[in-house]
């Protein structure tokens, strides 16, 4: 049986949780990602995966609690860019903006990091990713920019109890 | 490939050793890049198709919505349709 999962409203509990994730102990992930979202609002997760598999690659091997952070802080990104009250599409391209940033960082440090210490071919390839990263990171910011400054048309929705605004009108769709 | 007569005797052994040595040490850097490229190839592969999918979304809801792609540029609205 494994241990007991520590208790993520106090202190003692957080600094375990944190202590055990940075051994790898993978038990804790569940408790570590409540911690680290203190008001997890119903995001759109369409970049799940690309931001697990670049706080993976950017984090060393088995320190749970930097890839959780750094997963985090791409949402965090993502919430900040999109604004208050953003339609779906703003949400999804904030997303894709904030992830694409991450990438960005990424590999530029690892660049700069690694630099001269492989052969001509891999210096080449690092170059180019980060050039290729960079302008994926604009043609995102890019996107983003021309969906704020269209004017789509607004519907609103209410489900549940809860009012959306969101400017997704699909002709033909259901009402 | 090219082959250089060193001699025989202890110098020339110690010779031998330092060019194995330095002969493994590039196929142990070479080793680490083909791991680095296929790792950087299986990433890029998840950004790109997580990229895509955004993309074709965007390009689906804007079209239901009326708008068209300038010359893969700018989104405008359809003509006739601005004031609508």
């Amino acid at each position: 049986m494994g241990k007991k999962i520590p208790d993520v409203n106090t202190t003692n509990g957080r600094r375990e949780i944190m202590k055990r994730a940075e051994l790898g102990d993978t038990s804790v992930v569940p408790a570590l990602r409540t911690m680290l979202r203190e008001d997890d609002d119903e995001l759109l997760d369409a970049g799940h995966l690309a931001r697990m598999a670049l706080a993976r690659a950017a984090s060393k091997e088995g320190d749970l609690l930097t890839r959780e952070i750094y997963i985090r802080q791409m949402e965090k990104d993502a919430e900040e860019l999109a604004g208050p009250n953003p339609s779906p599409l703003e949400k999804m391209l904030a997303e894709k903006v904030a992830i694409s940033r991450f990438r960005c960082y990424y590999y530029e440090s690892l660049s700069v990091l690694q630099l001269g210490q492989g052969t001509l071919q891999i210096d080449d390839h690092r170059h180019k990713r980060l050039a290729r990263a960079n302008r994926d990171f604009l043609a995102a910011c890019k996107a983003l920019a021309q969906v704020r400054k269209l004017e789509l048309p607004f519907v609103q929705l209410n489900v549940a109890e809860k009012q959306q605004v969101q400017n997704l009108i699909v002709p033909g769709g259901p009402a | 490939m090219v082959r250089e007569y060193i001699g025989t005797g202890p110098m020339a052994e110690i010779e031998a050793l330092e060019a194995a040595a330095e002969r493994e040490a590039r196929r142990l850097q070479r080793q680490r890049e083909r791991e680095e490229l296929e790792r950087d190839r299986r990433l890029d592969e998840t950004f790109s198709t997580y990229s895509a999918g955004v993309d074709e979304l965007l390009r689906s809801a804007l079209e239901a919505a009326g708008y068209h792609q300038h010359k893969r540029g700018e989104w405008r609205r359809a003509r006739g349709q601005e004031d609508s």
